[in-house]
């Protein structure tokens, strides 16, 4: 990192022409890279005993598709209203927050619910971790993803319980945008899983 | 949603893996560039954030090369 990066990193002050990072932000950053690199090794995982595995089902035959494409539109609609919080949060607009961010933590619990279902009735079928390869690692890699979603709805509402005692909406406040970050990540990485464990 | 619309057009399916590979490429990269503010962040924090995509796409290519042996 060179010095200039190190000034813009102490600064307070917003840089023009670009948002204000703040260090939360740069740690949550880091924290999503590290977290993609656990994402990818395990999407490489799949891939690679997928390729070299003599026997693997047709996902389209095992899973629920139409299901699941709900779930990735609620998973979408979650992020536009992160974005819609994020942006109330900046026009200081506490009632707004409240809405969008209570939004965005019904749609993850939505998702939840309905990855729950679908755990359920692939259990039922025989599917599990320990009865193939495909079950260890499409539980293994959205399990890991649920866990993700899991912890963003509780980081939410644990958000949502601080803005209703009125924390977190000001002029310098980034907490709901650092926050946004981590749900649009979650948000992102459904997006590869679902097209590369789902459809292809 | 059109990446399901993709899989039931009856296309090869080197042109539908293609397709899927490239729609949620730029599906990812509209969220992290507009969603997560990218487009408008300074060029280390890009840089910082494409590191996963770079070793993981290295990660991919060893081991095919090591499965080519």
């Amino acid at each position: 990192m060179n010095a200039e990066a190190v000034m813009d990193l102490e600064s307070t002050e917003p840089v023009a022409g670009s948002h204000e990072l703040t260090p939360g932000k740069v740690g949550m950053w880091v924290f999503l890279v590290t977290d993609a690199l656990s994402f990818g090794g395990l999407l490489i995982g799949y891939a690679s005993l997928r390729a070299w595995s003599p026997v693997w089902p047709v996902p389209s035959t095992v899973l629920d598709i139409p299901l699941t494409a709900f779930n990735t539109f609620l998973l979408i609609c979650s992020s536009v209203s992160m974005v819609l919080a994020v942006a109330s949060a900046e026009a200081q607009d506490r009632k707004g927050v409240i809405r969008y961010l209570a939004a965005t933590i019904a749609c993850g619990a939505g998702f939840l619910g309905i990855q729950a279902y679908e755990y359920h009735h692939l259990f039922s079928t025989g599917l599990s971790l320990s009865s193939s390869l495909f079950g260890a690692t499409f539980f293994t890699l959205t399990g890991f993803h649920g866990a993700h979603v899991t912890s963003g709805v509780l980081y939410l509402s644990g958000l949502l319980a601080g803005v209703l005692a009125g924390k977190f909406v000001g002029p310098h406040e980034s907490h709901i945008e650092i926050a946004g970050l981590f749900w649009h990540f979650v948000d992102l990485i459904w997006i590869l899983i679902f097209t590369f464990v789902y459809l292809v | 949603m059109a990446e399901v619309l993709l899989t039931k057009t009856g296309l090869g399916r080197t042109t539908i893996l293609s397709g899927l590979v490239a729609m949620s490429a730029l599906k990812a990269a509209a969220v992290a560039a507009f969603y997560m503010h990218l487009r408008w962040e300074r060029i280390w924090l890009t840089a910082l954030a494409l590191t996963p995509f770079v070793f993981t796409t290295l990660f991919a290519v060893v081991l095919i090369l090591e499965n080519g042996r």
